[in-house]
């Protein structure tokens, strides 16, 4: 049977979807929420208007950042989890930057977003040089690094940091706010648009990230090497790379799109420095990072998908729909659990050969009959 | 528990397909009582599929079991241990970090079947009794004279040692029928004697099938033979009427002549030169000790051994990828000592690894990215680090003709290609790099006939270029076809270099075994 | 000084009891070779569920013992149900376990988090099960307050140690569980259903992990939130690693560790407001990184098929 393997491969794909959607279904009911209406508050809502769509892109930029750097990692072996303390250090050090650093203007805006960069590298490398070092699991220290950089954000928050104007009264300790140049202008801003157009330009940093990121890993030695001791480090050292070595660059490259994406956060949406500013994109990173097939140009369209879901899900309640936010965890975790059983289900070809020698006996015996 | 006795087992048309080979085809045999069948063929012919299928770890898509005329159908291990038929694995199933008597605890346990009544059942599965099943090891161990350490830990025992444990095993199991996979393959040819003195004994009271492809042990041991190829039966007969020239013919399906070093050219200066080599195992062992070798150019020698005497880390060491204790390694007059696998390459190393598909490729990765793997760094493949996919698509594309490599594209990963073609895309990147020497394991391992042929011609011809070669191996006859001198390993030390016209089988065997004064 | 150490550990043994219900559940996975990094997601469902019944029957009010028992019991069978799910992904379709784990553990902590403000919302609590007072044995000075005034669930956690270490290595389950995750391949060659083996490893596993989190919901904080679990999913896993699957050294870490977050508040308690506290609660997220750096590889102890799928047929 001729193209038996791309129809094999939709087939499971379709499979998978239905699935998914048939959980969710599930659980919607058992929520009491009207299927119907609820998949078209999360899918359709966010296109009714230009300003839910701004909403959709701005949530689509530290999601392709985070992503694309889930990538490299996961690419060269090692599984980031550990993107929101990655993301929580870039944006400390950016915003630590952005108000002792002194520099304003454009080339403010541009050294806020290396130096956070830098601090995401910094945190992502530690992960690295342990597993590399010492063979710690990245998949345990990762985590822990999270809950520590989340410590000392908020101890910088509370106390260095924290806007004079909150200190002692009751309200979420936050910083004052940066300088209005060091922000990312929205869009409707930098061309003569539409007032709706008001994601901000973040989104350029993070497409530009992407392709960065691709020519890095695909069309340099250094990306080969990577590829290569994620792919087999036994064959990688066996073939003269330094597995460790290319494993802590990996961790770096990963922590700067961290990094970067938690400053560009900061300096396009939130402006100044606040308690619970990641969302959570440490996690949905990798999500996005396994839809886009961990490569960095397919995660753009998988961010720009997850956004979308995510945007509906956080406008759930506002459509009077009576099902809350973390729903969007829900999905994650399930669209997660399906990619990677459906990847080995595709990828194999035991189960596809079974298929196909089961469907042939079908197809020959309704011949027969 | 106890299984009547078998008098006899037919399979009938059984057909077994894996993605893309069909492993075993419309296969039929039998087997009497007190019979001992050698199922003979080489490496990939199906022997072994179709005993796993025997066993019940595969279930077969075509075809019958009969036992004593009945048929059968057997899900799992457990049912064909139920009528009394065992195996010993060619890699020893035995659990290394549980001792002896639970290893065989953990089959007996499944022997035993549901226990009637509630009570019992829960009692039976609150307690594991492990001395009923030390006194049952006990008894069987004595009965055959397979002398066993019931409290032993699997890690701490020998290769030979662990044999004993299967077959003890697979006894303590009830078997009344034994299938045993390669039993000498990791066996000196002393111990190996020994075995086949041992299941002689025991085909007495036993059936036995057993597989090889060493024509001696077939000879020595059977009385009816059956001969695989590609998947197919392709004779079935009594030992006793055929020569090993003709089952040997009808195993490779054709007269195959292996290259044979023929050259007399005189070898070059010493080229890799070990001193006092000291070299720690996995374990913290100290694998080699005191590994005195020289290898000159043009010199092909070969390392004689039973697996597990130092080779790999031999091999590790000089290629950098193990850190050694002390000693001197030099290659062409510069030291390997303390060199990162990357310096030790640079210098002219060449590798083929023992472990191909996991060490020698990168298995997701396209032929033409592996093809490059040492040399992604220098021109033309890269230039400021950035990589040329012209040239790299050039060089696929030689060295794709040159070495033969068959393939339907070289993007596809090269994991996807067969264990031959694998190897030449090893060879093929190992060569055109210009080595000054190459170390070679095992490089015809698991390989059919025809792209052995192929191997051996290159190294052949790389000798004669005046690279110096190490070539690692078991197989006694790669070993004395190719190499100009030969050195036996044991315990991780040389135990004697011979000339290519001083050694034979049986002297390296001896010496293999650890005998010195030969 | 005494006093300080007394409120120390009086504080910081039950507050091991969740990491260790959830690290000896991760050991009994481990062993049969499945790396479950979802435990987190499984303990942040138990925690919801074991609160829920209770809730629905009595609201915030006291309900009969039977009752929050009811809760456990629930907590219990949907960690199982979990567990089976993971399973069904890393054993059935051969996932990878660490990504797989992360799915696993948003899909619980989401589900968690949702069930809870549709079904009781707002920060409203259940009056959980209270510690016990042991007559006699409660009045020995200092260590009677230490060890003798806990939770019924904080000695039930502990029973748990001989009792897992009893079925890992006494029973016939447990051979085959740790033969399952050290060589899969010999356990099916002698006729062990190894999928079967650890899908029951899984359930068991992850039913500890659901009581875990119920304990957090009924005895320790006697509410739900979304961060309830708080990364105790992840510490547990590290402290397998550091208990070298054994359960007598994972409750040696689970009680290191819970002494160290103890100190943060019995710090606090002391008025010791100086130092700043957020420091104390890295503590122990540092300490697992610590101790995870000496942990050593050791041959010949652990399972080493831990994260690999077997499949007899499929040749991976």
């Amino acid at each position: 049977m001729k193209h038996f393997k791309l129809y094999y491969t939709i087939g499971v794909i379709a499979l998978c979807v239905v699935l998914t959607l048939a959980i969710a279904s599930l659980i919607l009911a058992v929520l009491g929420a009207n299927v119907l209406d609820t998949f078209w508050v999360i899918f359709c809502y966010p296109f009714t208007t230009l300003k839910n769509f701004s909403g959709v892109i701005n949530i689509m930029t530290p999601l392709t950042i985070v992503g694309v750097g889930i990538c490299v990692a996961y690419r060269s072996g090692i599984i980031n989890i550990g993107g929101e303390g990655q993301m929580v250090i870039g944006l400390l050090c950016g915003i630590v930057f952005a108000l002792y650093g002194g520099i304003t203007g454009p080339l403010g805006l541009v050294l806020t977003l290396l130096v956070g960069m830098a601090g995401g590298a910094l945190w992502g490398s530690l992960p690295g040089i342990l597993k590399a070092k010492f063979g710690v699991s990245e998949l345990l220290s990762t985590v822990m690094f999270n809950y520590i950089a989340t410590q000392l954000y908020s101890y910088c928050l509370r106390v260095p940091l924290l806007d004079p104007a909150v200190a002692g009264g009751s309200g979420d300790p936050q910083t004052v706010k940066l300088d209005n140049s060091l922000w990312l202008p929205r869009f409707n801003e930098l061309f003569p648009v539409d007032k709706g157009f008001r994601f901000h330009a973040g989104i350029f940093v993070a497409l530009v990230m992407a392709v960065i990121i691709f020519l890095f890993m695909w069309k340099t030695t250094a990306g080969f090497k990577m590829r290569a001791a994620g792919a087999s480090d036994r064959a990688a050292r066996y073939g003269g790379i330094s597995v460790s070595r290319y494993l802590v660059l990996a961790m770096i490259v990963s922590g700067a799109c961290c990094g970067l994406a938690g400053t560009v956060e900061i300096l396009g949406v939130h402006h100044r420095g606040l308690g619970n500013c990641t969302g959570g994109y440490g996690f949905s990173g990798i999500v996005v990072a396994l839809f886009g097939g961990l490569h960095p140009l397919g995660v753009i369209p998988a961010a720009f998908f997850f956004s979308v879901i995510s945007f509906g899900c956080s406008a759930l309640q506002i459509n009077k729909i009576p099902v809350p936010s973390n729903m969007i965890d829900v999905l994650q975790g399930l669209v997660i659990l399906v990619i990677v059983a459906a990847k080995l289900i595709i990828s194999s070809p035991y189960l596809m050969d079974r298929a196909q020698r089961r469907v042939e006996a079908m197809l020959g015996k309704k011949e027969a009959a | 528990m106890t299984p009547e006795p078998i008098t006899s087992l037919r399979i009938e048309h059984i057909t077994k397909r894996f993605p893309k080979i069909v492993a075993c085809s419309d296969i039929s045999l039998s087997v009497g009582k007190s019979d001992v069948l050698a199922l003979v063929g080489e490496n990939g012919a199906g022997k072994t599929t179709l005993m796993n299928i025997l066993m019940g770890l595969y279930t077969p898509d075509e075809g019958k079991i009969f036992i004593n005329n009945k048929p059968v159908v057997f899900n799992s291990p457990s049912d064909a241990f139920a009528v009394g038929i065992g195996m010993v694995h060619q890699q020893y199933m035995l659990v290394p970090n549980l001792t002896v008597t639970e290893n065989i605890a953990l089959g007996m346990n499944q022997l035993t079947g549901k226990a009637k009544g509630l009570v019992e059942r829960f009692k039976r599965g609150l307690r594991l009794d492990l001395d009923a099943v030390r006194r049952h090891i006990v008894a069987i161990s004595e009965h055959y004279g397979l002398a066993v350490d019931p409290d032993a830990y699997i890690w701490q025992l020998s290769v030979g040692e662990q044999q004993r444990v299967e077959l003890v095993k697979t006894l303590c199991f009830g078997a009344k029928f034994l299938i045993l996979d390669e039993p000498t393959s990791a066996l000196t040819p002393q111990e190996t004697d020994e075995l086949i003195e041992l299941l002689r004994r025991m085909s007495r009271e036993l059936s036995i099938i057993f597989i090889s492809h060493k024509l001696a042990e077939v000879k020595a041991l059977s009385n009816k033979v059956a001969i695989l190829r590609g998947g197919k039966l392709v004779f079935r007969g009594n030992t006793a009427d055929h020569s090993s020239a003709d089952i040997a013919a009808l195993m490779t399906g054709h007269e195959v002549y292996l290259p044979i070093n023929q050259s007399s050219k005189a070898p070059g200066n010493p080229l890799l030169v070990v001193r006092d080599l000291f070299v720690r195992g996995d374990r913290g062992n100290m694998a080699i000790s005191k590994l005195n070798l020289t290898v000159r150019a043009g010199e092909i020698v070969g390392l004689a051994g039973v697996s597990g005497n130092g080779q790999r880390e031999l091999a590790e060491a000089l290629t950098g990828l193990r850190t050694i204790e002390a000693g001197k390694i030099e290659l062409d007059g510069v030291s390997l000592v303390g060199k990162s696998p990357k310096q030790i390459i640079a210098q002219g190393m060449g590798y083929v690894p023992e472990e191909r598909n996991i060490e020698g490729i990168v298995p997701s990765m396209s032929i033409k990215e592996n093809l490059v793997l040492k040399d992604i760094t220098s021109a033309p493949f890269s230039r400021l680090n950035i990589i040329s996919n012209a040239a790299i698509d050039k060089n696929a594309d030689d060295m794709r003709e040159r070495f033969d490599i068959r393939c339907s594209s070289v993007a596809v990963a090269a994991g996807s290609l067969s264990g031959g073609n694998i190897q030449k895309v090893i060879l093929a990147r190992e060569i055109s790099r210009k080595p000054k020497f190459l170390i070679a394991v095992y490089p015809i391992r698991g390989l059919d006939m025809g792209a052995a042929e192929f191997i051996h011609k290159q190294l052949l011809a790389l000798r004669d270029q005046g690279v110096g070669i190490l070539l690692i191996s078991e197989e006694l006859e790669e070993i004395l076809n190719l190499s100009d001198r030969i050195a036996v390993i044991f315990k991780g030390n040389i135990a004697r270099t011979l000339g290519h016209d001083e050694a034979t089988q049986r002297k390296l065997g001896m010496m293999m075994a650890g005998v010195k004064d030969i | 000084m005494l006093d300080f150490i007394v409120l120390f550990i009086t504080v910081g043994i039950p507050l091991s009891s969740a990491l260790l219900l959830a690290s000896l559940g991760e050991t009994v996975n481990q062993r049969s070779g499945i790396f479950n990094l979802g435990c987190e997601g499984v303990m942040s469902m138990g925690a919801f569920v074991g609160m829920m019944i209770p809730y629905m029957v009595g609201g915030s009010g006291t309900v009969p013992w039977y009752v929050n028992l009811a809760g456990l019991v629930a907590a219990a069978i949907v960690g199982a149900l979990m567990g089976l799910l993971f399973g069904v992904v890393v054993i059935k379709f051969c996932a990878p376990q660490g990504i797989a784990g992360i799915g696993m553990q948003l899909f619980g902590m989401g589900l968690a988090g949702t069930f809870y403000r549709h079904f009781i919302g707002g920060a409203e609590g259940v009056a959980g099960i209270n510690a016990i007072h042991i007559p006699i044995l409660g009045d020995i000075p200092y260590l009677g307050k230490m060890l003798f005034n806990c939770n019924p669930m904080v000695y039930f956690s502990f029973l748990m140690v001989p009792v897992v270490a009893y079925i890992l290595f006494k029973t016939p389950w447990g051979l085959r569980v740790r033969a399952c995750g050290t060589m899969p391949r010999a356990a099916d060659s002698m006729g062990i259903n190894v999928a079967r083996t650890r899908y029951q490893a899984l359930a068991f596993g992850s039913a500890m992990a659901g009581l875990a989190g119920a304990y957090l919901s009924l005895c320790q904080a006697k509410i739900f939130t979304d961060t309830l679990v708080g990364g105790r999913g992840f510490i547990a896993v590290a402290l397998v690693y550091f208990g070298r699957w054994s359960p007598l050294g994972v409750m040696g870490g689970a009680l290191l560790f819970s002494l160290a977050q103890a100190l943060q508040l019995a710090v606090q308690a002391y008025g010791l407001t100086a130092f700043p506290y957020e420091f104390l609660v890295m503590l122990p997220y540092a300490l697992v990184i610590v101790v995870l750096i000496f942990v050593g590889k050791s041959k010949h102890v652990g399972p080493a098929m831990l994260g690999k799928p077997f499949n007899r047929e499929m040749r991976i």
